[in-house]
């Protein structure tokens, strides 16, 4: 796909040094986006071009939004754990890249945030080179900003403007880093604006020449060897006591410790020190040598948990390559694979689990579009519990035949995915083969009718979790929520985001039977009156968010009264401005 | 509250509340197998264990002795290291000799939380920090050949400051 010139630069010429100031040109990838593939509204394209909603605050449909915010999505029943050595200070929830026409040595960085701002934490920048082809190999990151989550709510646009780090080489790529779970609503970005210099000529690549001498130079002089006169009191610890204590050591800590001495490196690579790894903390550092590397030294034949989720930047087929190798040769025990937001192709490595990894219980392919069909592979499987493919290209043929080699499956996410031409047959599939679902996510999946929702509710009666925003072609007057909650009694969260169709009979029913309710979203209804939503709110008792938002009938009255007699009921209801 | 006597490698008699020693599973298993009851006047040898430590131990035991019960779910344990209660950080302030000594003695004696604590505090020290940095903390004497040295360090440059 071209890149969607949008925004022009405007160049200061000084000396031999120009000052360019340039909003982002495109939207290179992300990791979740609110709006539908097809769409132009919520979707995380919006970023690029000027400000066109800032100064005004507000929900605008041509803003850049993200699929989640606030602590709800991990109070849900398909809330996924973090591996138990994930490092604690890794906040990240989504990230998006955008590009920047005129490479620029970034001096300041502007970032226009117009609805629940202070959303980033993070900051990156690379050169990404501009080969049509993709394929850049291991790209070098530098983190321009970091900052820990912000606790406090404002509410009002900002100009958002951190104190960025200097460094000396030019970056056409910048990767914001998103942070949502201390926001009442969505956060909605409008655009983000570049301002760097440029040398006149090759000064640049000159420097950079220079600094990457001095670096080598630097590891040269590095003290050799040192005497100390102290004691070693690692040599007083049995084998299993230091393992004990590397245990707790992140992952790059234990890298780190390796170089130190041959004790610390046999412990390092001891393969029971690693049953899980988690790459998504340090994507900006992971290389394909990495990879490489863990697999050589066989630091993790014994994994079960993998996760290289946002590593790898673009088309980087040597990476996909290493991934793949990792895999067979170190895969046998694998219950866990996770490679969300990422761009390389992940033919090979499908093949690969599908190959060796007949344990895998969970399959996280989340915002990861570079599949040429391998996905009916992921039927050799058959002991999914849970599998992730939000904003994937997956097709009816495969997906069933997933499905029918799955009867475990709990978990299934399917939101945003454009590549399923029949919803309702999927729907059909999963209820003759997973008894035990309990969650599914079917965010915008258009073809999906009250005949789908119908073979669900007699078949899946164990479901917590269903989201069914903006299948916009459920019929409620068919009576399928009616159906649906009467089967599934057990629903925790129910999102019917979007379905103008939703009336009082069904917000009836979900009342008088959804005892365990916690989560509901009838944003956009037009049938439903304050009286049924009022009775909901009387009768559920466990009920703690609710989003009323854009439904004609409710009033910001109803809203306000609902907030003081049900404290304990988190109620939303957004607004245009 | 019942008394018993520990008796420490160096002879050194502790005059203990139950309750507080039987923090270590391995003295609440030797009271329990042995049969032995509060009246007895016969101190349980502790051949492990020093004085000096063993007198910091049951501080420590004396300090936590309310504590729930450590969770019995490894799987669901987190293994962060910055947890550590304001108590055990300014405990664990000691010589890395006691650190050390510490450790083998919560092993020994089989105190989950004193272990978890003192390796965490270890864990800590290794942090952050650069191999040669690790070296200097721990008076670490870097035996690699320079064939071995250059290997270990191609296989994890990944995370170098570049």
């Amino acid at each position: 796909m071209l890149p969607r010139i949008v925004a022009k630069a405007t160049v200061k010429w000084e000396k031999k040094r120009a000052t360019i100031n340039q909003f982002a040109c495109e939207v290179k990838s992300f990791s979740s986006q609110y709006g539908s593939e097809k769409s132009l509204a919520y979707v995380a394209s919006n970023l690029a071009g000027h400000p066109t909603v800032y100064p005004n605050y507000g929900d605008v449909t041509h803003a850049c939004v993200f699929r989640t915010y606030g602590p709800w999505w991990d109070m849900a029943p398909s809330a996924v754990k973090k591996f138990s050595n994930s490092p604690a200070d890794f906040h990240g929830q989504d990230f998006i890249d955008i590009g920047i026409e005129n490479a620029v040595v970034p001096q300041k960085i502007l970032i226009y945030e117009t609805f629940h701002p202070q959303s980033i934490i993070q900051i990156f920048g690379a050169m990404i080179p501009y080969d049509t082809s993709g394929n850049c190999g291991d790209v070098r990151w530098y983190e321009l900003w970091s900052a820990d989550p912000e606790q406090e709510s404002r509410f009002k646009a900002i100009v958002f403007e951190p104190e960025i780090k200097k460094i000396s080489v030019a970056v056409n790529t910048i990767r914001l880093i998103v942070y949502s779970k201390h926001l009442e609503y969505y956060t909605e970005l409008d655009a983000v604006e570049v301002i760097g210099t440029i040398e006149d000529g090759t000064d640049l690549d000159e420097e950079y020449m220079k600094r990457l001498q001095q670096l080598d130079l630097n590891k040269e002089t590095e003290p050799e060897e040192v005497e100390y006169s102290g004691r070693n009191y690692f040599e007083t610890l049995p084998h299993e006591l230091i393992s004990l204590i590397f245990s707790k050591l992140d992952f790059i800590d234990v890298c780190r410790a390796a170089r130190t001495c041959t004790l610390f490196r046999d412990h390092c690579y001891d393969p029971l020190l690693l049953p899980e790894l988690d790459l998504q903390p340090y994507w900006n550092k992971v290389t394909t040598q990495l990879l490489d590397s863990l697999r050589e030294t066989s630091r993790v034949s014994q994994l079960q948990k993998l996760s290289v989720s946002w590593c790898a930047y673009g088309n980087n087929i040597g990476f996909a390559k290493a991934l793949a190798k990792l895999i067979s040769e170190c895969g046998n025990e694998l219950q866990v694979v996770r490679i969300e937001g990422c761009s390389f192709p992940l033919d090979d490595t499908l093949l690969q689990i599908a190959a060796n990894c007949e344990h895998i219980q969970e399959l996280n392919l989340s915002s990861s579009q570079n599949v040429n069909k391998s996905y009916m592979c992921i039927s050799h499987l058959n002991c999914l519990t849970r599998l992730d493919l939000y904003r994937s290209c997956i097709d009816d043929t495969s997906l069933i035949e997933i499905i029918q080699a799955n009867p475990g499956l709990e978990h299934l996410n399917l939101g945003n995915v454009q590549t399923v031409k029949d919803f309702d047959g999927i729907a059909s599939a999963l209820g003759k083969n997973c008894k035990h679902l309990k969650s599914l996510n079917l965010w915008r999946a258009k073809s999906f009718t009250a005949e789908g929702l119908d073979s669900l509710s007699q078949n899946c009666q164990q479901l917590e979790e269903l989201d069914l925003g903006w299948c916009s072609n459920i019929q409620a007057q068919s009576n399928c929520f009616v159906t649906l909650v009467q089967s599934c009694q057990k629903l925790k969260k129910l999102f019917l985001t979007s379905i103008r169709t939703t009336r009082d009979a069904d917000i009836h029913a979900v009342a008088s039977v959804c005892k365990d309710l916690e989560q509901f979203d009838i944003l956009g209804t037009n049938c439903v009156s304050p009286s049924s939503v009022q009775k909901l709110l009387s009768l559920c008792g466990k009920l703690h968010f609710l989003d009323v938002s854009f439904c004609s009938q409710i009033s910001d009255e109803d809203v306000q009264l609902w907030r003081s007699t049900h404290r304990h009921v988190n109620i939303k209801k957004s607004h245009t401005t | 509250m019942p008394n018993i006597k520990l008796q420490s490698s160096d002879g050194e008699v502790f005059d203990v509340d139950v309750d507080v020693a039987k923090q270590s599973i391995t003295i609440k298993t030797m009271l329990e197998d042995l049969g032995m009851d509060e009246d007895d006047d016969e101190a349980i040898p502790l051949p492990n264990v020093n004085s000096a430590i063993l007198g910091k131990v049951l501080e420590w035991c004396q300090f936590h002795k309310d504590d729930p019960p450590p969770p019995e779910d490894e799987e669901n344990r987190e293994k962060r290291t910055d947890d550590l209660c304001g108590f055990d950080i300014d405990f664990l302030k000691v010589d890395q000799g006691t650190l050390f000594e510490l450790i083998l003695a919560a092993n020994y004696l089989d105190i989950k939380g004193l272990l978890d604590a003192s390796c965490k505090t270890v864990a800590n020290m290794i942090k952050g920090k650069t191999p040669e940095e690790i070296r200097k903390t721990f008076n670490i004497k870097n035996d690699f050949t320079p064939a071995e040295e250059e290997q270990v360090r191609k296989e994890n440059s990944w995370c170098e400051e570049k």
